[in-house]
């Protein structure tokens, strides 16, 4: 196949990219929760402020319930704690829920969290998640769960924007 | 400072005068890469690897070293493999973070991606090429930003700038023309918001007298027609358009927008974008670009 970028080729693909970008923004604006400041749809200023959304990780057990936010919950490294728990790829999914407020989304991504360890220390009230192919650090316990739930918050209106309960 | 710059005078006036009269393709990528080197780097290329700890570690001080490799080797800022380089894990970044990058980092990859083409263009149209597309693609921003304006029921109304107003120490300098403790307003609706933040408790600002909801109107409408205004004068065919209006309305919108709110990524971008509609001959508005970028800075480093 002979195919050259050429200079129309290049200018009809990067405008045809842009006002895509633009129109699939506006849409996810006008249908779910994602925000008209970020993502490329120049909608800054345009809307009020919804306040920011954060999100609280149960594992549930009965009635025992461990809540971890985004201050007590670090990472076990391949043989350290790494102690800026935003290093793990699990943060990154969170503001992925926080910021798309999707259930779906929530649904899937949880489901992915059970090949983790989740452990706990009492001394400090620190979580720590592992991989489960390493052995478990000494002065932690492993978090004895069989449910995990994400609960979104709006910070604006102080209310539960979703929950997503998955069962291991 | 006043000291410093009389017994330098003669140097800057010697070394500003030969950066106004380089050519656009000189300028734009010197001015470009020393916005990307005092912003972007500390924001863009640190806040996104941060889930892939090779990125956030030792990739991050390779492309630390590669971008400070200009310092020393100057061609390179004129250099396809270079700007090439910059570009694509900048795209790698944006598309892999998409939910959460700013407009202003998304616009700025945009260019990006114009700047690098532009090097495959034939020498004598790579300005040209510049020129046009960087004024064209900010007035298909403008266009996208007053489509949101007008379809959202809070900008026109003035709550989004009414919200601003009350909570934001932006406008402080309005104070001085309020009757009322406005300062005192805004410190008491921010210590609530903190304090309902904390506690989790709802939060229900000061509105303060109803003339603020009136200057928030007024401002909401003066922003509106000015963005219009840029949509309208970079979308306009080049028989239609009014000579150099593009600049001064570019710049009045700069100054009047980012100067208070302080929004430091669009105002670089917008500025880089701007300068790269000039020519070596324009000199008068260059010297607007760069006097303005330069106040930005001495105010934004040195007072905030």
């Amino acid at each position: 196949m002979n195919f050259k970028i050429t200079k129309k080729r290049f200018l009809i693909a990067f405008y045809g990219g842009v006002v895509g970008v633009f129109l699939i923004h506006l849409l996810l604006v006008s249908t779910s929760k994602i925000s008209p400041w970020r993502g490329g749809g120049f909608g800054m200023f345009s809307y009020s402020f919804g306040g920011k959304n954060i999100a609280h990780i149960h594992l549930k057990k009965a009635d025992v319930v461990f809540c971890l936010k985004r201050d007590n919950l670090k990472q076990f490294s391949r043989n350290k704690i790494v102690d800026f728990h935003y290093t793990h790829k699990i943060n990154k999914q969170m503001k992925k829920i926080t910021t798309l407020n999707s259930q779906k989304y929530a649904k899937k991504i949880i489901e992915q969290w059970f090949a983790y360890r989740w452990l706990y220390n009492s001394q400090d009230s620190l979580y720590y998640i592992q991989e489960r192919d390493i052995a478990i650090p000494s002065g932690v316990i492993e978090v004895d769960f069989d449910s995990i739930q994400v609960i979104v918050y709006n910070l604006g209106s102080k209310k539960e924007t979703f929950s997503v309960e998955v069962k291991k | 400072m006043i000291f410093l710059v009389k017994s330098h005078w003669q140097l800057i006036k010697q070394k500003s005068a030969t950066i106004l009269y380089l050519p656009t393709l000189r300028l734009v990528p010197l001015v470009h890469y020393f916005l990307f080197l005092i912003y972007h780097q500390f924001h863009i290329f640190y806040k996104y690897p941060e889930s892939k700890l090779f990125l956030f570690s030792l990739g991050h001080q390779v492309l630390l070293l590669f971008f400070l490799s200009v310092l020393f080797i100057p061609k390179l800022l004129y250099s396809a493999w270079f700007w090439g380089g910059i570009t694509a894990y900048y795209w790698m970044l944006l598309i892999d973070n998409w939910f959460i990058v700013n407009n202003h980092e998304v616009l700025a990859g945009y260019w990006q991606l114009l700047f690098f083409a532009s090097f495959f263009i034939v020498p004598q149209q790579r300005a040209i090429f510049l020129k046009t597309h960087s004024k064209f693609l900010l007035g298909l921003i403008f266009l996208f930003s007053i489509i949101h304006k007008t379809i959202s029921p809070d900008f026109l109304s003035g709550n989004v700038l009414h919200n601003l107003l009350l909570a934001s120490d932006s406008y402080l300098f309005l104070d001085i023309f309020l009757p009322f403790d406005y300062i005192g307003l805004v410190q008491e609706n921010v210590q609530n918001m903190f304090f309902a933040d904390q506690q989790f408790l709802p939060y229900q600002p000061n509105l303060g007298p109803p003339i603020l909801k009136i200057i928030a109107k007024f401002m909401s409408l003066g922003a509106y027609v000015l963005e219009l205004s840029i949509a309208i004068i970079f979308l306009l065919p080049k028989k239609y358009a009014f000579k150099h209006a593009q600049h001064w309305v570019l710049l009045l919108f700069i100054v009047s927008t980012y100067f208070p709110l302080r929004i430091t990524g669009f105002m670089y971008i917008l500025t880089v974008m701007g300068l790269a509609q000039t020519q070596a001959n324009q000199k008068l508005i260059r010297t607007m670009y760069l006097g303005v970028l330069t106040v930005y800075i001495c105010f934004d480093v040195l007072i905030f």
